[in-house]
């Protein structure tokens, strides 16, 4: 009996032991509100229509962001929810020798076949932690993903339907809609020399498997170190144009100071330019608030970096909010359009509050800065820090 | 009460503690399995289900709901910050103007001052 008292007894001190131990989250936190949509897993909900869903921060501990956890971003609320792949064309015209309407089997049997590995990230991820805040979709740093993108070039695509002389622009639209007719449809364009690119795909496939419906099903343009408002999902219309294209979506939304995604809320920048190419930055993934961390005992600190494509040379951590800087391990590179993991084994010696700051240098020896804001909270870039409680 | 009882009690109570300052679950609203098929060569995702938040009574709030819920879902309101009343004028004229809400100039402001009363920055 007495053994059974003492059995009985150890496992309750165990049980509470390890409820103590596990996600604990200081008082004031509010869980965010998750989701479960078609073909996704739980996702942080931002908005139900359109939708947009954020990438927990744990699921952005690994190389490739799994499909049913990529984070969604429509702007307009008809997105099409049913799409009959035999009769589903990619039309091709405008400035062509001879316009094109390509099956998805077209796509696959009648050009070479190329992939590649690139960060997706919304021009507004992080927005939420901008100071002053900022009106728009309130992403924290999950509004991105790294995946491995199947497709053909857009390349082989335009040169199939000839460039006509004099061609400046390439548009893309989507199959999504505003419910109001007079709202200006999504459409992006890149010029004629960058959409010649090689890098640039239309994709038709996401980690080895079609796109999920709501990451844009059956075609999206990937337009590597680039901002995802260019990465153009239900991919239907490629218009090839002999001016400059004035729609909305390039010449009044997405719009970042001409000088950079920088200015301050009393003097807001006169000349503003289409945002373009992701900026330099790093944050931290690991630990989260809800996790404890110990005087004496190993945390692992563990971190993404991600730039437009020149490489990151390296990443810096500081444990005491920027006095002294220590280099952080870097995973092996998945491509020069991947993030890049980097990691760190801190040892705390002390309890207490340690502010940690992050830091990454590309191959040109470009840093983070200190501080940045712009009105519309786009291409967060600077130092990020984190504050650990070290009990 | 023999010793055992007691020391059996003390754990439950320690235990039950445990469990009520533990993380407090996520409200998780949709169970989906059936939303998404493949038939034959159409895939089909149903229309998700919108989970409207309750918004505050004051003035304006049925010019809000009845407008603003014809674009996007009011939850693009409830998920923003405390903003100034200024701020809030200035996206309900980016509504009206640039995305071309069918809205006069009086229903606008009685908008914006509803979005200042429930997200106003003092």
């Amino acid at each position: 009996m007495r053994e059974k008292i003492f059995l009985f007894c150890f496992i309750a001190v165990a049980a509470c032991l390890s409820l103590l131990s596990c996600d604990n989250p200081g008082a004031g936190n509010t869980a965010p509100t998750l989701v479960k949509f078609p073909e996704k897993k739980d996702m942080v909900l931002v908005t139900d229509r359109p939708p947009q869903l954020e990438t927990p921060l744990k699921m952005l501990r690994m190389d490739i962001t799994p499909n049913d956890y990529f984070f969604v971003r429509w702007h307009l609320s008809q997105i099409v929810t049913k799409i009959d792949i035999d009769t589903f064309r990619l039309r091709v015209g405008g400035a062509t020798d001879n316009a094109v309407a390509l099956s998805l089997n077209d796509l696959k049997t009648k050009f070479p076949q190329d992939s590649i590995v690139a960060l997706a990230i919304c021009a507004g991820n992080s927005r939420a932690t901008f100071s002053p805040r900022v009106p728009g979709s309130q992403w924290n740093n999950g509004a991105m993903g790294n995946a491995k993108w199947k497709g053909v070039r857009l390349r082989d695509i335009l040169l199939k339907a000839g460039i006509k002389q004099g061609a400046v622009d390439i548009t893309f639209q989507g199959l999504d809609r505003a419910p109001l007719p007079a709202t200006p449809t999504f459409v992006k364009a890149l010029i004629v020399s960058h959409a010649l690119d090689s890098d640039v795909l239309v994709a038709y496939e996401m980690n080895g498997q079609p796109l999920p419906m709501l990451n844009g099903y059956p075609l999206k343009l990937i337009v590597p170190g680039w901002y995802a408002t260019y990465w153009v999902g239900e991919l239907a219309t490629i218009n090839v144009l002999t001016d400059t294209f004035n729609g909305f979506w390039m010449k009044k939304a997405y719009q970042v100071p001409a000088t950079g995604p920088n200015e301050s809320p009393d003097n807001l920048a006169k000349n503003t330019v289409p945002i373009s190419k992701i900026n330099l930055h790093s944050i931290f993934v690991e630990p989260d608030t809800s996790e404890q961390v110990f005087a004496n005992k190993p945390c692992l600190v563990e971190g993404l970096a991600f730039d437009d494509g020149t490489g990151i040379k390296k990443v810096e951590l500081s444990f005491n909010n920027g006095k002294t800087w220590t280099d952080a391990i870097l995973n092996p590179e998945l491509g020069k359009y991947s993030w890049r993991r980097w990691k760190y084994t801190w040892t705390p010696k002390e309890t207490g509050i340690y502010r940690l700051c992050v830091r990454a240098t590309d191959n040109n020896g470009k840093t983070q800065p200190t501080r940045q804001w712009n009105r519309s909270g786009y291409a967060r870039g600077f130092i990020e820090h984190l504050d650990v409680n070290v009990n | 009460m023999s010793k055992a009882t007691v020391i059996l009690s003390i754990f439950l109570v320690f235990a039950l503690a445990a469990i009520g300052c533990h993380h407090p679950k996520p409200d998780v609203y949709v169970k989906p399995d059936d939303t998404f098929s493949v038939v034959g060569s159409v895939h089909e995702m149903n229309i998700y289900p919108e989970a409207t938040p309750e918004f505050p009574e004051h003035q304006g709030k049925a010019e809000f709901i009845s407008y603003c819920a014809i674009c996007h879902s009011l939850r693009y309101v409830s998920t923003q910050p405390d903003f100034p009343a200024k701020t809030w004028q200035a996206e309900v004229d980016k509504m009206i103007h640039k995305y071309k809400a069918p809205i006069d100039s009086v229903t606008g402001a009685k908008i914006a001052a509803y979005l200042v009363a429930i997200k106003g920055k003092k």
